[in-house]
């Protein structure tokens, strides 16, 4: 598991001109104008005139007059072209954009609407207003082969116009990146908030809906919101209509599962159009954590299930992946669609895991929740 | 009345008479069904069709019995559902995209 | 953590009850029932359960009331989302309608140098001239053809045997192609033919128009030979070459094949899917025989009743979902295009089951001498001395006349489903159609008297059985895969 942030950084020289979102550099031939931006990582003596400042990491004693950032050991995987937030006041340093990863996501806003058991992202009601800006600076700032961004919270639409301004700008300053948005689609059931999207003329962009049931009662239970179901299809129904891409995310857990064949059936007969579809293995953490008896299963219990459901909607021709779940926990016949799905930040396996045939196939376990694992992880 | 026909008497408090004669209808393949009224009541004399059976009888009375209830349950969804039915069709031919005002 | 609600603060209250939503039932065997909704999505219950459905008494905590919930079978307080989706799906069902004809049949000839008993038009020797079309009716026809607002038009050329006229099949599609210029529809040409008389050059055209084929093959060759005789009795190994050398010629999928279903035929529904699957592929239509042309004159239609058509159709389906379980994927075509209505909001569009009922909607014939026919049934009805469903000529009538005349609306009306008596109210009404020309052939009206209807009686044999047999998670599955 990868440290993001950290609130034991040393800073070195410091003040309070320089600038919080900073670029990682360790060529020696950065453009000079470029190098204001940025800080150079590697040996300060080496340092190249004209960057903000110096990264080192690991023990390292300090000197010199340049600023310079000192640290843990556990920041080793920092590289060129990273893009971190500094608050030297507080000795905290966040990982923002990582260019060697394929996962990189912005939390726009902490705020939401729902209240899901299984949150792994527990909301605070904040005013996180300054997220936004620091977001759209960031995107000027990310290089033009960045392959996918996410968009995440919190609510992300609770930004209203704000967040049509981010979507605009991943248009604008990104022309070849994707964009994937998760939400819980209820600011779509408005028909002018689809008209300001579809506006912008996104060149490839999709929004990650929950379904977690083919009945507004569990569904509604599920999110903690009344009118939730109602809404979110609603707004599923209103993104179609303007042509937007949908996926629907199913997280599996004691809730969702009992029902999970009659939502497959639901999909099929009501909304066979949507783009893709998500079953998602649980991750044991956040509010999971505080609701455990009401959610864990453990996922060998639960193939079955998993198999039909996943086998009917293929046989009905949609497009379906399940994510966070391991090969020894899955029906043989739904393998191949089994991704790597799990940030890789937060990503790993077990010691078990290390004599299996297939290691490179499965999509291995969340860091996150090492708490609570499934009883029949095993190599093949 | 016969080996081939039976009269039935229903009281048409408990079940209308477009029931009955529905529930005739549906039958009118496996026998015949004469209805006349009688006060609130409703009499209906069932034979079975030349080609079939004396033992036919007794199943197709049953039958009949049957599908008077089931008509008078049709009935009912019918009547309840008619409003909501139109409603939907309405939008089914409108412009709109969703039927909620926004 | 009390910061979460508990699911019984999202359940409906009772008192709060439900509404119904608009529903259809109708018995499924002895003990079960099968209720619809307004777009055919299908529940099975007892007829308890049914009772206290309508009665309102069910609990909104049970498995039964949440799959009714689910299935847009009731609506309460809690959600009401379903009116936007049941609005959905049923515009998407109706939204053929406003396409209009989409398929338009031009008899090529009425000769034919085979003489199937069953033949549904009546066949005429070889030099009779008089029974080709004509350059000047197959121009006012294809004008007719753009009338039609459809954006997707399919010719099929039938007959008697089409390729005996070769020239009008060339002239009909140059031309339709050079009127598309401007219509810019999505063009399509089939030719129904029994393939004895394909040459190269034909082929040759085929492959430059992208001209589909279809041809008969109605099982092993002995049954295929006795159902259609011909001079040299060698009708088996002329399709069956047929079929390779067009296949080698225009391509694998470009020429499909259609079954009829003779007395002969009923003891042997796996030879037949056999030997579909010997020819390479991957599904068939196992079609009733319908009581038109020769098969009356010949007593063919009265020689086997439903049931036995039945026990027939039953048997194959059997056999073809056990190859479908075993790994290999074959349709059976008739139950495919039913599926598509109980499992999806499509409509298929197939003419003998739709209402409004399919004809001149669906699908409409230019007779070989400009005569205008309702359907391919109601050329066959005129053939027989009736011509009930004779539109008009296309050579002394207008669009307007045709289309709008009384002898396609009057039983367009009339035999309308909905407001026919027992389909009224008949679960399986989405599934069905209302089919005026079989009803008036063999019952005198356009609505006839569905009790006592083979149409009926048939077709609600196979929806309650492709309802059972959907019982079955497996076979759904292998269903859904079938109808995507």
């Amino acid at each position: 598991m990868l440290t993001l942030w950290t609130s034991h950084a040393k800073f070195h020289n410091f003040d309070r001109s320089v600038s919080p979102i900073l670029r990682l550099s360790t060529d020696q031939n950065r453009p000079k104008p470029l190098r204001e931006r940025e800080l150079y990582l590697g040996d300060p003596t080496l340092m190249p005139e004209g960057f903000t400042g110096a990264v080192v990491v690991g023990e390292s004693p300090v000197s010199g007059e340049a600023p310079t950032l000192n640290l843990p050991e556990e920041f080793s995987y920092l590289g060129d072209g990273d893009i971190i937030r500094i608050e030297p006041e507080h000795g905290r340093i966040r990982v923002i954009f990582r260019e060697n990863s394929n996962q990189n996501s912005f939390l726009l806003t902490e705020r939401c609407n729902h209240y899901c058991l299984m949150c792994s992202q527990p909301p605070r009601n904040v005013d996180d207003g300054w997220i936004v800006d620091e977001t759209l600076e960031v995107i000027r700032m990310l290089p033009q082969s960045t392959r996918e961004i996410g968009f995440t919270g919190g609510e992300p639409t609770l930004l209203g116009d704000r967040f049509i301004e981010l979507v605009a700008a991943m248009k604008c300053y990104l022309p070849e990146t994707t964009l994937h948005v998760l939400t819980n689609g209820r600011t779509f059931a408005s028909s002018e908030f689809c008209k300001q999207i579809t506006k912008i003329g996104h060149h490839d962009l999709m929004f990650g809906i929950p379904v977690y049931a083919d009945v507004s009662t569990i569904h509604d239970y599920i999110v903690q919101a009344d009118g939730a179901f109602d809404e979110t299809i609603r707004g599923i129904v209103n993104l179609k209509r303007f042509g937007q891409k949908v996926e629907l995310r199913v997280v599996l857990h004691k809730q969702s599962l009992p029902r999970l064949q009659g939502l497959a059936e639901f999909i099929v007969r009501n909304l066979m159009f949507v783009d893709h579809i998500a079953l998602m293995g649980l991750e044991v953490t956040g509010f999971t954590k505080a609701n455990m008896p009401d959610l864990w299963i453990d996922p060998y219990n639960y193939m079955p299930e998993l198999a039909d459901a996943a086998l009917y909607l293929e046989a009905a021709g949609m497009n379906i992946s399940i994510y966070n779940l391991q090969h020894c926990l899955l029906d043989k016949r739904v393998w191949h669609f089994s991704r790597h799905s799990i940030s890789d930040w937060k990503n790993e396996y077990l010691d078990v895991c290390k004599d299996c045939n297939l290691l490179t196939d499965c999509g291995g376990l969340f860091s996150t929740g090492m708490s609570k694992i499934s009883d029949h992880i095993r190599p093949f | 009345m016969t080996d081939r026909t039976i009269e039935l008497r229903f009281s048409l408090d408990v079940h209308p008479l477009e029931a009955i004669k529905r529930a005739a209808y549906r039958l009118s393949g496996h026998g015949t069904f004469d209805i006349s009224l009688d006060g609130r009541d409703a009499l209906v004399s069932v034979s079975v069709k030349q080609d079939l059976e004396d033992r036919a009888l007794p199943q197709l009375v049953s039958q009949f019995k049957s599908e008077v209830l089931d008509a008078d349950l049709r009935m009912s969804i019918s009547a309840e559902t008619e409003g909501l039915r139109n409603t939907i069709l309405s939008h089914v031919f409108s412009k709109t995209g969703l039927t909620n005002n926004e | 953590m009390s910061k979460f609600q508990s699911l019984r603060v999202f359940e409906t209250p009772l008192d709060d009850g439900y509404k119904l939503l608009p529903s259809r039932f109708s018995k499924l065997n002895d003990d079960e029932y099968v209720l619809t909704n307004l777009v055919g999505e299908h529940l099975i219950l007892s007829r308890d359960n049914l009772e206290s459905y309508v009665r309102h008494e069910l609990r909104p905590s049970s498995d039964l009331y949440s799959d009714l919930k689910s299935k847009h079978f009731l609506m309460d307080e809690d959600s009401n989302v379903a009116i936007d989706l049941l609005v959905l799906k049923w515009r998407t069902k109706l939204s053929r309608l406003a396409d209009f004809t989409g398929l338009h049949m031009f008899v090529a000839s009425l000769r034919c140098e085979h003489s199937c008993p069953y033949c549904q038009v009546s066949r005429q020797s070889e030099d009779r001239e008089k029974y080709d079309m004509s350059i000047k009716v197959a121009n006012r026809a294809l004008k007719l053809v753009f009338r039609s607002p459809s954006p997707a038009i399919k010719i099929e050329f039938q007959g008697g045997e089409p390729l005996l006229n070769f020239e009008i099949i060339r002239y009909v599609v140059e031309q339709a192609e050079e009127l598309n210029k401007d219509a810019g529809r999505d063009l399509a040409f089939v030719i129904a033919t029994n393939l004895a008389l394909i040459t190269d050059d034909i082929l040759a055209f085929c492959r430059e128009h992208n001209v589909l084929i279809s041809t008969s093959l109605d099982g092993p060759e002995d049954l295929h030979n006795k159902n259609r005789p011909r001079p040299g009795n060698d009708s088996y190994r002329r399709a069956v070459d047929g079929i390779e050398r067009v296949r080698g010629a225009l391509g694998r999928d470009q020429v499909s094949a259609l079954m009829t279903t003779t007395e002969a035929s009923l003891s042997y529904p796996v030879e037949i899917i056999d030997e579909y699957i010997r020819r390479g592929f991957n599904a068939i239509f196992l079609r009733p025989l319908s009581p038109y042309g020769f098969a009356i004159k010949t007593k063919w239609y009265g020689a086997y009743n439903a049931e036995r058509w039945l026990k027939f159709y039953f048997e194959g389906l059997d056999y073809i979902l056990k190859l479908n379980k075993s790994g290999y994927f074959f349709v059976e075509q008739f139950a495919a295009t039913i599926l598509a209505k109980m499992l999806t909001p499509f409509e298929p569009g197939y003419v003998d089951l739709m209402s409004p009922a399919g004809i001149g909607i669906g699908a409409v014939v230019y007779n070989y001498d400009g005569d205008v026919y309702a359907s391919d049934e109601g050329r066959m009805l005129a053939e027989m001395g009736s011509d009930k469903f004779r539109l008009g000529n296309v050579i002394t009538d207008t669009y307007e006349d045709i289309f709008l005349s009384d002898a396609l609306l009057d039983p367009l009306e009339e035999s309308f489903a909905d407001s026919a008596p027992m389909c009224h109210e008949c679960a399986f009404q989405p599934y069905c159609g209302s089919d005026p020309v079989f009803h008036y052939a063999t019952q005198g009206d356009y609505v006839g008297h569905k009790p006592t209807s083979e149409f009926c009686n048939r077709n609600m044999a196979i929806f309650k059985h492709l309802i059972e047999l959907m019982k079955d998670p497996e076979t759904k599955r292998i269903f859904q895969g079938w109808v995507h």
